[in-house]
C-alpha cells in the first residue's frame, strides 16, 4: 500500500497566504502615500514592511 | 543629467521585464509570484543603480496600487456580473443562443472575438471585452485557451479608440498633437492591425486552413471596420470610432453567418426550452451594461457626474541622476458613476433582480456569486498589484525611459519600424494603452524630431503599438485567465498571444516605415 506524502505547507496554505498578501497591500498603500507625501521615514518604512510581507507571501506559495 | 545610456545600464533597466517574462514563460510561476519577484528586482535595481530614494519608490508603489485599484475594481465587477449570470444559468442560455446564430464556428469566433469583443472595448474596455466574451465562448464549446487568446488578439485593434477614446486622448495630451491631425493617421495605421488581428483570430482557431477559408469574411468586415474607423475620425467623433467600426464589423459578420446558414439549408435548430429563460432575459444585465455605459458618456450626463470622483495628488520628484518625475493631480482618477465598476455592479444587481423575479433563481445567488468572486479574484489581484507597482518603479526611476532611448539609438533611421514595439513595451509593462502613451508618447515624438521623421506618424505608431500590445500584457491575460478558469496557466495564454502580437506589430511597423518616406 502506497502512502501519500503530506502536502507541503506552501501548497496547503496557498489560498490563505494569497488572501493575506492581498490584505497587506492596502495598509501598505496607505502608508506609502501618507509617508511619501509627508516625507516621514517611519511611515515609509511601515509601507515597505507591509508591502514586503505581502510580496514574501506571494513568493512563497506553491501551485 | 539623466542616467547615461550604456549597454550595462540598458540591461539593468530591462532586467525586471526579463525576470517577468522568464518567470511566466520558462519557470511557469504563477502571476502573483512572478509579479512579486519582479517588483523586488525592480526595487533593488532602482535603488542601487538608478539613484531612486525610498520616498520616491514609496510614492511609485502608491501610484502602482492606485492604478491597480482602478483595474481591480473592474475585474472584480466583471467577474461578479459573470458569476451572477452564470449562477442563474444565463450564461448557458447566451452560449446556446450564440451558437444558433451560425453553426460555423469559424465565423462565430470572428464575430465574437474580433468584432463583438471590440464593440465592448468601444463601450467600456478596461478588460471587460475579454472578461465578458471569453466565458461566453467557453460555454459555446470553444477551448478556454482558444477563447481567451482569440479575444485578446481579436479586440487589440480597438483599444486606442475604445473606452470612449481614453488612449487617443492621452497621446494628444502628452504630445500636444491635436486629435484631428493624429486621429486619422492612427486610423490609417490601424487598418493593418484590423486585418492582421482578424487573420490572427482565424489562425488561433484553425491554423492556415481557417485563415484561407476566412479571407472573404476578413476582407469584407475588415474593410468596413477600417473605413468606419477612419471616417469617424474625419468627422470628429473619434471617441466612438471603435464602437461604430466594430459595430459595422458585427453587422458584416452576421450577414456572413446568415448567408452560410442559408447555404447549409438547415432551419434554425434553436429550441427554447420551456423551463429555461429566454435570451433577452439572460442577456438583461449585459443590455444594462451597454445602455448605462452609453448613457454615462453623453456629454451633459458625463459632465454632471464628473465632479464625483476620487484620485490622489503626487508631487514632483527627482532621482539623484536628475530624472524628473512630473507632479500629477488626481492620479488614476476613479469616477464614482462612470467608472466601469459601479456600472458593472448596477448591471449585476439589475440582472439579479430580473433573474430572481422572472426565472425563479435562488435569492442566495447574490451571496454565492460574491463568495465565488472573492475566490477567483484574489490571486489575480495580487499579481496585478505587484506587476503594476513594478511598472511604476521602472517608470519613475527612469528605467523605462532608458529602455526606449536604447531602442531608438540602436535603430536610427529604421526607428519607424520599431516605434510600435515601444508602444507594445509600455503596454506590456503597465497593462494599459493609455499608460503606454503617457510613458512613451513624448519619447517617440522627440526621437522622431531628432531623426527627421514625422512626429505625428511616430506618435500614432506609439498608440497603435500600445493598443496591439495589450494582448500580451500580464494583467490583461490574468483578467482573461481568471474568467475562464485558467488561473495559474497564464504562461500558456501568453505563449499563444505573444507570437501573434509580435507578427501583427511587425506588419504595422513595416507599414509605418513605408509611410515615413511619404509623410
Amino acid at each position: 500500500m502506497t502512502q501519500t506524502s503530506p502536502k507541503p505547507w506552501r501548497k496547503k496554505y496557498r489560498v490563505l497566504m494569497l488572501k493575506g498578501s492581498f490584505l497587506l497591500f492596502w495598509p501598505g498603500f496607505y502608508f506609502a502615500y501618507i509617508g511619501g507625501i509627508q516625507n516621514h521615514p517611519l511611515l515609509i518604512g511601515a509601507s515597505y514592511a507591509f508591502l514586503g510581507l505581502a510580496a514574501l507571501l506571494a513568493m512563497l506559495i506553491q501551485k | 543629467m539623466d542616467m547615461p545610456l550604456t549597454i550595462g545600464n540598458w540591461l539593468l533597466a530591462i532586467a525586471p521585464v526579463l525576470v517577468l517574462i522568464s518567470g511566466i514563460l520558462f519557470f511557469k510561476w504563477e502571476a502573483s509570484k512572478v509579479g512579486a519577484v519582479s517588483w523586488v528586482v525592480a526595487l533593488g535595481i532602482a535603488y542601487v543603480f538608478f539613484g531612486t530614494d525610498f520616498r520616491l519608490m514609496a510614492l511609485a508603489n502608491s501610484k502602482g496600487l492606485s492604478l491597480s485599484l482602478y483595474v481591480l475594481l473592474i475585474i472584480w465587477g466583471a467577474v461578479f456580473l459573470y458569476n451572477i449570470a452564470d449562477g442563474a444559468g444565463a450564461i448557458k442560455v447566451i452560449g446556446k443562443t450564440m451558437t444558433g446564430v451560425s453553426e460555423n464556428r469559424r465565423i462565430m469566433i470572428l464575430l465574437l472575438a474580433w468584432c463583438f469583443a471590440s464593440m465592448l472595448q468601444g463601450l467600456a474596455g478596461f478588460g471587460i471585452p475579454v472578461a465578458v466574451v471569453a466565458p461566453i465562448m467557453v460555454v459555446m464549446g470553444f477551448e478556454p485557451l482558444v477563447a481567451v487568446a482569440s479575444c485578446l488578439i481579436g479586440h487589440s485593434w480597438s483599444i486606442s479608440f475604445g473606452s470612449m477614446g481614453s488612449s487617443y486622448n492621452s497621446i494628444q495630451l502628452v504630445t500636444g498633437i491635436p486629435g484631428e491631425i493624429i486621429g486619422p493617421w492612427m486610423a490609417i495605421i490601424f487598418s493593418v492591425g484590423i486585418f492582421a488581428t482578424g487573420f490572427g483570430v482565424a489562425h488561433i482557431y484553425g491554423g492556415w486552413d481557417a485563415v484561407k477559408k476566412s479571407v472573404p469574411q476578413i476582407l469584407t468586415a475588415g474593410s468596413a471596420m477600417s473605413f468606419v474607423l477612419w471616417f469617424m475620425n474625419i468627422i470628429g467623433t473619434a471617441q466612438l470610432a471603435s464602437l461604430m467600426a466594430a459595430g459595422a464589423g458585427c453587422l458584416v459578420m452576421i450577414l456572413w453567418a446568415v448567408a452560410e446558414k442559408r447555404k447549409e439549408k438547415k432551419p434554425s435548430e434553436i429550441k427554447q426550452d420551456s423551463n429555461t429563460m429566454g435570451f433577452h432575459i439572460a442577456f438583461a444585465p449585459y443590455y444594462t451594461l451597454i445602455l448605462v455605459s452609453i448613457l454615462t458618456q453623453i456629454k451633459p450626463i458625463k459632465s454632471a457626474l464628473s465632479s464625483y470622483h476620487w484620485g490622489l495628488n503626487y508631487p514632483e520628484l527627482q532621482t539623484t541622476f536628475g530624472y524628473v518625475v512630473a507632479a500629477v493631480s488626481k492620479y488614476s482618477k476613479i469616477q464614482f458613476f462612470s467608472h466601469p465598476a459601479p456600472i458593472l455592479l448596477l448591471s449585476s444587481l439589475v440582472g439579479y433582480a430580473i433573474y430572481v423575479t422572472r426565472t425563479g433563481a435562488k435569492k442566495s445567488l447574490l451571496q454565492t456569486a460574491a463568495v465565488k468572486t472573492v475566490d477567483k479574484c484574489i490571486p489575480t489581484s495580487v499579481g496585478i498589484g505587484t506587476m503594476v507597482m513594478m511598472a511604476l518603479i521602472m517608470s519613475d526611476s527612469g528605467m523605462t525611459h532608458l529602455i526606449a532611448q536604447g531602442i531608438a539609438s540602436v535603430f536610427g533611421s529604421f526607428f519607424p519600424l520599431v516605434s510600435p514595439y515601444i508602444g507594445v513595451l509600455g503596454s506590456f509593462i503597465t497593462g494599459s494603452n493609455t499608460n503606454s502613451n503617457v510613458m512613451f508618447g513624448v519619447l517617440q515624438q522627440n526621437t522622431a524630431l531628432v531623426l527627421g521623421k514625422s512626429a505625428v506618424l511616430m506618435a500614432a505608431a506609439q498608440s497603435v503599438g500600445g493598443s496591439l500590445g495589450v494582448s500580451i500584457a500580464p494583467s490583461t491575460i490574468m483578467t482573461g485567465a481568471a474568467n475562464v478558469g485558467l488561473n495559474g496557466r497564464e504562461n500558456e495564454i501568453m505563449k499563444v498571444t505573444m507570437k501573434y502580437c509580435l507578427i501583427n506589430v511587425l506588419l504595422v511597423g513595416i507599414f509605418v516605415y513605408l509611410l515615413s518616406f511619404f509623410y
